[in-house]
C-alpha cells in the first residue's frame, strides 16, 4: 500500500492539507437560542405611548417654568421616576438668536445623544429611555407654549419615535389642553390626544381606543 | 530503548496532569457561574459548551484505517479538540410568555402579573466582561431587571483534550481507549473519563482494495462529579491511504451524544437537572497524520458544527 516519496513533498502536502483545513472549514451551526423580542400587542403599544404621554407632561411645562435668569445655557436635571438632564436652548424667535431665559421667546429642549432621560417603573429595575429634541414657542402673557418635535423611547428590545402636534401646555395646569402626539414603533402607528384633563385618548392605527391617566402612565381600555 | 519509554511515559504524565488542572478548575467556576441561575438560563447559557461537547469527544478516534492483520501496534499520546463556534454563540437571547413574572422577580408587585420575560447575555464563551439579564416585561414595557452571570471564556472554540491509547495488529483489530484517573475537583467532585472502542480492518479479508478500509465503534462517559454527566458514541466508516511519512484519511461516521447537568441554585430553589441529547447525528472526517519519530496529526469533522483535532502519539 505504500509508495515512497520524498518526505519534503510528504511534509508540503500536510501543512497544505492544514491550511485547508482551517482556511476551508465550514461554518458551524449555531445552538444557543437567538429568539426575537416577544412580539409587542396592539395594548403594549399602547401602554408605551401612554408612558411616554405621561413623561411629556412632567417634563414638558419646564420649558415655561424654567427660570434662571443670568445665563444663556441651561439645563435641568430630574430626580426621581423621571431622572435625567435636559438642556434647554431659549432663542428669540424659533431658531432665531440665542437668548437668556427673560428674554426668549422659543425653546428647544433636548437630551444628550447618549444621555437620555430614565423613566423608571416599579421597584424592581424596571426602565424605558426617552429622547427629547422638542420645541416650543413660548407666550411670556399667559405663560403657556405650543410643542412640536418629538424623540425617542426605547425600552428592552423595543424601540420607537414621536412627533408631538401643536401641544398646547402651561405652566401652571397639569395636563395639555391641546395637541397630539404621534407614535410609531413595532409596525403600530398611535395617535394621543390631549383634552386638558389627566386623562388622553390613545387610538392605535384603527385597531381600537385606550385612555392613559397622565398622572400614572397606565392604560385601560375606559377612560 | 527503556530509557526512552520512561521519558515518554513522563510526558503522558505531564500532559494528563495538566489536562486534569485546568478541567478541575474550569468545572469549579463553571459550577459557581450556573449555581446562580435557574434551568431555562442555564441551558441558554450553556448551550455552546453541551452541543460541541458530544463533537468534541467523538473527534480524533482514529489517524489511520490501517491496521495490520498480523503486526502489533501500539501508541499512546493526546489528542486535543476544538470545536468552532458559530458567531452567534457569543451571547444568547431566550423569550418566554409567563403566567407569573413572580417567578423571576423579587419585587412582591410582580407575583401573580402575567407578561413576558427576556433572559440574554453572553454565553459560557462570552463576555468576561459582560453580565447577562433577566428581564420582565408587561405590555412592552420593561417592569425588572435583574442581573445575572458573566461569559466564563471568552472563545470561538470549545477546546477539549483527552489521552488516548490504541493496541491493534490482530486480525485486522485495533482497540482503543481513552482514560483519565478520578481527580479530585473539590467542591465539584470527581473527574472521570473513560472511552473504548474498536475498530476492523477490512483489508484482512479483501486485499485488493486500494486504500485500506476499516469500520469501528466508540464509546465514552465524562462526569465531573454530580455536575456534568456525558456520554458519547461513535460508528464510523474511515479510509486512508500513506504516502511515506504521511498518511491521509477520511471518514464518515453516525454518532450521538448525551450531557446531564446538575446543580442546586444558590437561591435556595429545587435542584436542577436537565439533559441535552439532540445533537450532531454524523459527521465526514478528513485528516492527515505525519509520522517522524513522532505521530503528528490533524483532523477536521464536519457535521452539524465542524470541530478540529491535532494529535501527538508515541508508539511503533
Amino acid at each position: 500500500m505504500k509508495k515512497m516519496i520524498n518526505p519534503i513533498a510528504a511534509l508540503l502536502m500536510a501543512a497544505l492539507l492544514a491550511l485547508g483545513l482551517l482556511a476551508g472549514g465550514c461554518e458551524s451551526d449555531a445552538t444557543a437560542p437567538q429568539d426575537p423580542a416577544p412580539a409587542l400587542s396592539e395594548e403594549g403599544a399602547a401602554t408605551q405611548a401612554g408612558l411616554v404621554a405621561m413623561a411629556i407632561v412632567q417634563v414638558g411645562p419646564d420649558m415655561i417654568s424654567f427660570s434662571e435668569p443670568t445665563k444663556q445655557v441651561y439645563s435641568r436635571t430630574f430626580a426621581g421616576d423621571i431622572s435625567g438632564t435636559v438642556y434647554l436652548d431659549f432663542r428669540v424667535g424659533a431658531n432665531g438668536v440665542p437668548a437668556t431665559w427673560a428674554v426668549g421667546n422659543w425653546v428647544r429642549m433636548y437630551t444628550g445623544a447618549a444621555d437620555p432621560l430614565i423613566v423608571t417603573i416599579g421597584n424592581a429595575g424596571g426602565t424605558a429611555q426617552l429622547g427629547l429634541d422638542v420645541n416650543a414657542a413660548l407666550n411670556r402673557v399667559d405663560s403657556s407654549a405650543v410643542v412640536g418635535g418629538g424623540g425617542t423611547f426605547s425600552t428592552g428590545p423595543y424601540s420607537a419615535a414621536f412627533t408631538l402636534t401643536d401641544l398646547a401646555i402651561a405652566s401652571a395646569a397639569g395636563y395639555p389642553t391641546g395637541g397630539s402626539m404621534t407614535f410609531t414603533g413595532a409596525g403600530y402607528t398611535i395617535t394621543v390626544t390631549f383634552d386638558g384633563t389627566n386623562i388622553a385618548t390613545v387610538t392605535v392605527s384603527g385597531l381600537g381606543t385606550w385612555y392613559v391617566n397622565l398622572d400614572t402612565g397606565v392604560v385601560s381600555q375606559t377612560g | 530503548m527503556f530509557k526512552s519509554l520512561g521519558r515518554l511515559t513522563a510526558l503522558g504524565l505531564l500532559a494528563l496532569l495538566a489536562l486534569g488542572a485546568v478541567t478541575t478548575a474550569s468545572a469549579g467556576d463553571l459550577q459557581g457561574e450556573i449555581e446562580k441561575v435557574g434551568e431555562t438560563y442555564a441551558r441558554a447559557y450553556l448551550a455552546p459548551f453541551m452541543y460541541s461537547f458530544g463533537p468534541n469527544l467523538n473527534s480524533g478516534i482514529f489517524h489511520t484505517a490501517a491496521i495490520p492483520k498480523s503486526r502489533l501496534t501500539l501508541d499512546f499520546g493526546v489528542k486535543a479538540m476544538a470545536t468552532q463556534l458559530n458567531d452567534a454563540d457569543k451571547a444568547f437571547q431566550k423569550t418566554m410568555t409567563v403566567d407569573d413574572l413572580g417567578d423571576y422577580s423579587d419585587d412582591p408587585a410582580m407575583q401573580g402579573v402575567p407578561g413576558d420575560i427576556v433572559m440574554s447575555g453572553p454565553t459560557v464563551f462570552g463576555d468576561e466582561d459582560a453580565e447577562g439579564s433577566i428581564t420582565g416585561y408587561v405590555n412592552g414595557v420593561q417592569v425588572f431587571s435583574n442581573a445575572t452571570i458573566a461569559g466564563l471564556i471568552s472563545s470561538s472554540y470549545s477546546p477539549m483534550a483527552v489521552p488516548q491509547a490504541s493496541l491493534g495488529g490482530v486480525a485486522g483489530l485495533r482497540l482503543t481507549v481513552r482514560y483519565l484517573p478520578e481527580i479530585d475537583a473539590g467542591d465539584v467532585g470527581k473527574v472521570k473519563l473513560s472511552g473504548f472502542g474498536g475498530s476492523w480492518n477490512a483489508n484482512s479479508v479483501m486485499p485488493t482494495l486500494p486504500v485500506d478500509v476499516m469500520v469501528g465503534y466508540f464509546k465514552q462517559s465524562f462526569s465531573v462529579g454530580t455536575l456534568v454527566d456525558a456520554e458519547a458514541t461513535s460508528m464510523y466508516l474511515a479510509a486512508s491511504r500513506s504516502f511515506s511519512v504521511l498518511t491521509l484519511y477520511g471518514g464518515y461516521a453516525k454518532e450521538s451524544s448525551e450531557m446531564t447537568i446538575a446543580y442546586v441554585p444558590t437561591d435556595g430553589s429545587a435542584g436542577v437537572s436537565f439533559t441535552v441529547d439532540d445533537g450532531q447525528e454524523s459527521r465526514i472526517t478528513v485528516g492527515a497524520t505525519l509520522n517522524v519519530l513522532a505521530k503528528l496529526n490533524i483532523e477536521m469533522g464536519h457535521g452539524d458544527l465542524t470541530t478540529y483535532t491535532a494529535g501527538l502519539l508515541f508508539g511503533f
